[in-house]
């Protein structure tokens, strides 16, 4: 599968859209300036999702959400273990290392997430006129190779959107990735039409 | 004063928005799925129901149906982060007072209660 130019800029444009609502919504509830980079538009194979990943942390934390309707695919927020951390005491008023903060960081970082992805992928869907669906954020910590062996994510070949976004203040980092399925792709270039 | 049952299954969301509803003087239960908001509608018989939708055991949909089909008067207000235009139509087609999108801002939170409240 090839994306010709129009349909690059197409999906780039959508993304950028969705993550931009996505960074206004963590402004609201952190109060820092959310730094945004362009979205990388990809196709890519398994392996050559290992290379794409090959320089991410070793030690990640990761909210997961599939969506399906018009297009099926799972979006994912990616920190490093430090910038979850961080992010979490920022949002709780706990200190960064206190024993507090662990008790509530998985329920914490699924539901900023939740919130982050809903605000992405549903600005597409309000953009395009579809109706998407969600299934349960999933949070997990690991590497970036437990995060590609997860079932969601084993598909042979994906469209991947990927955006960094940064908030310098709070030395805080992550990423969006969003995977379409590309056997719905064609559905999704319709929509995009 | 009123009764507020909120559910959602996030316990961090549930902190925050009966922080706002305790700071404005109401008394605050919790429910962290559909099938307990039912259960608690029941005993409590609150003045107003904050609804999650998307939430394990039963979602705020079958939550919504539930209570058209059995002609409910207590007023719900969806919070929810599906920020779509279909789902508040569908919500609001079921029967919510209002439509609210996370992370709820303590206006929003106070206008949409008294909005379902009658003040």
């Amino acid at each position: 599968m090839i994306l010709n130019d129009e349909q690059r800029d197409l999906i780039t444009e959508l993304v950028n859209v969705g993550v931009g609502r996505a960074a206004s919504t963590l402004n609201s509830l952190i109060g820092h300036h959310i730094m945004l980079q362009v979205p990388q538009i990809l196709v890519l194979n398994q392996q050559e999702m290992k290379q794409y990943t090959h320089d991410y942390d070793d030690a990640i934390a990761t909210v997961t959400m599939p969506f399906h309707g018009p297009f099926i695919g799972n979006a994912a927020l990616i920190f490093p273990q430090q910038s979850a951390s961080t992010l979490v005491a920022v949002l709780t008023d706990e200190s960064p290392n206190s024993t507090e903060l662990d008790a509530v960081r998985a329920g914490t970082l699924t539901e900023i997430g939740n919130i982050l992805i809903n605000a992405v992928i549903g600005s597409m869907g309000n953009m395009l006129d579809a109706n998407i669906e969600y299934s349960l954020p999933d949070y997990m910590e690991g590497s970036m190779h437990d995060f590609l062996n997860l079932e969601a994510n084993r598909a042979p070949a994906v469209l991947v959107a990927q955006t960094t976004f940064s908030i310098n203040e709070l030395e805080v980092k992550g990423d969006f990735m969003l995977f379409f399925d590309v056997a719905s792709f064609d559905t999704f270039i319709e929509a995009i039409n | 004063m009123a009764k507020i049952l909120v559910t959602d299954d996030s316990g961090f969301l549930r902190k925050r928005t009966c922080a706002i509803l305790k700071n404005a003087g109401h008394e605050v239960f919790e429910a962290e799925n559909g099938e307990q908001c039912l259960e608690k509608l029941a005993d409590i018989q609150p003045d107003c129901l904050f609804l999650d939708l998307i939430m394990p055991v039963m979602d705020g949909f079958e939550v919504l149906k539930t209570l058209q089909d059995a002609k409910n008067t207590i007023p719900v207000i969806v919070l929810t982060a599906d920020i779509q235009e279909s789902v508040q139509k569908e919500c609001l087609g079921y029967g919510a007072s209002s439509f609210l999108n996370k992370p709820p801002k303590e206006s929003e939170v106070t206008d949409a209660l008294n909005k379902a409240l009658g003040h």
